[in-house]
């Protein structure tokens, strides 16, 4: 099962957090200027869109044999995140290679139900606050939505903002991360598909 | 429609200070803000430990959402989902697809939850499909009420900085939308989803 807070308090405390360079990415808003923080100033728009990974190249088409993959049916395969994280973190993603707005009416019916399936299987887990359902769709074409726990007990990582803190918190232990992917994906395969870990 | 990327960054310009910023937000204060500046350097903020128990979040008594349904934020509905507006707001357009029913997002039942799927695909859809859109964000948050509503947040196209999961920041970064450009975007959608299903209110 997840962390208690206690114990996410106390292996945060002793391991630190991560404070990575975020300031130097593209899309983070802020900075510090002459020791006080700013929102950084808006460029101009650029001459193009910028670019997502398509159909060439695809990691997520790739990622589907991959031990990432937790839990499969006909039409949908469940990933873990990507990298290591401090936040337990997992995909739902399109076998077949479409957009979220390219979903046929069943398919988006099936999405809708497997959102809902897996964000109550996540939310029911000891220690998980909330659950956060995301399509955002800047980096890949390729359907993927975000299912992002919240950890309970902490009110600094609440509301939109909270995702931050994948990359701010030390990574899940795959110890503690393991045993919940299998519980997860165990539940999973209760609904239909099967479980892959 | 929206407004064109040049005329976007056009009216951000103008509302922004000789150096281009914009004043700092109120957002930099908030306690789920992760930031600070200590000696100078952005750092995250230290966590602090865990609270016995969370804030609720808003229950039935009195239910926001509820209440909303019927005001003239709400745009479009059906027999079972209302969409609304967002009363302010600095990306293009933010609205909330919302259950009639107070039900919190995991206890939609599987026909809800299929109906549900279908009306955020055409949403999205709809929303992405308006000239200058970049993307829509498609998001269940639910932190902040019970009752089930997802956020679909529009983020203007070509802006690299405005892009992925931090792009809502710049909701609250941005100067607000004049109300006569997403008056006439909400009609837009509405007007579209309601030659799929239910019946346009604006």
């Amino acid at each position: 099962m997840p962390e208690s807070p206690e114990a996410l308090y106390a292996r945060v405390t002793a391991s630190g957090l991560n404070r990575t360079d975020v300031a130097a990415e593209a899309t983070f808003p802020w900075q510090v200027v002459d020791g006080t923080l700013e929102p950084k100033p808006l460029a101009p728009p650029a001459a193009e869109p910028v670019a997502r990974t398509g159909a060439d190249g695809c990691p997520i088409c790739a990622s589907l044999p991959t031990e990432r993959t937790i839990w499969e049916n006909d039409d949908f395969f469940v990933s873990r995140m990507f990298r290591p994280s401090g936040l337990l973190i997992l995909f739902l993603q399109t076998k077949q290679h479409i957009d979220f707005t390219e979903l046929d009416d069943d398919l988006a019916a099936a999405t809708g139900r497997w959102e809902v399936i897996l964000c109550r299987i996540v939310e029911r887990l000891p220690h998980v606050a909330q659950t956060y359902v995301i399509r955002f769709g800047s980096g890949a074409e390729h359907l993927h939505l975000w299912f992002v726990a919240r950890p309970d007990g902490f009110p600094q990582i609440r509301g939109s903002l909270g995702l931050e803190y994948d990359e701010i918190l030390p990574p899940i232990p795959e110890e503690v991360l393991g045993p919940d992917l299998h519980e997860i994906a165990r539940e999973l395969a209760t609904h239909g598909g099967r479980a892959r870990v | 429609m929206p407004e064109s990327p040049e005329e976007f960054y056009a009216r951000i310009s103008a509302a922004a200070g000789a150096d281009g910023r914009l004043p700092l937000p109120d957002m930099s204060d908030w306690r789920q803000f992760p930031w600070e500046v200590v000696d100078g350097t952005l750092v995250a903020k230290v966590l602090q430990p865990p609270v016995d128990a969370e804030e609720p979040r808003e229950g039935t008594d009195p239910c926001r959402v509820c209440r909303s349904y019927g005001s003239d934020r709400t745009i479009w509905e059906n027999d079972h989902f209302f969409v609304s507006m967002l009363g302010s707001h600095s990306l293009p357009l933010v609205l909330f697809l919302q259950t009639k029913e107070h039900l919190d997002f995991p206890e939609l039942d599987d026909d809800l939850a299929a109906e549900c799927g279908r009306l955020e695909v055409t949403l999205c859809r709809i929303m992405e499909a308006l000239p200058h859109i970049g993307r829509v964000h498609v998001m269940r948050i639910g932190d902040g009420a019970e009752h089930m509503h997802d956020w679909f947040i529009a983020r203007p196209e070509r802006f690299a900085q405005i892009i992925g999961s931090l792009a809502v920041e710049w909701d609250e970064i941005l100067p607000p939308v004049p109300e006569e450009i997403r008056r006439a975007d909400a009609h837009e959608v509405a007007r579209h989803l309601a030659t799929h299903d239910g019946r346009a209110l604006v």
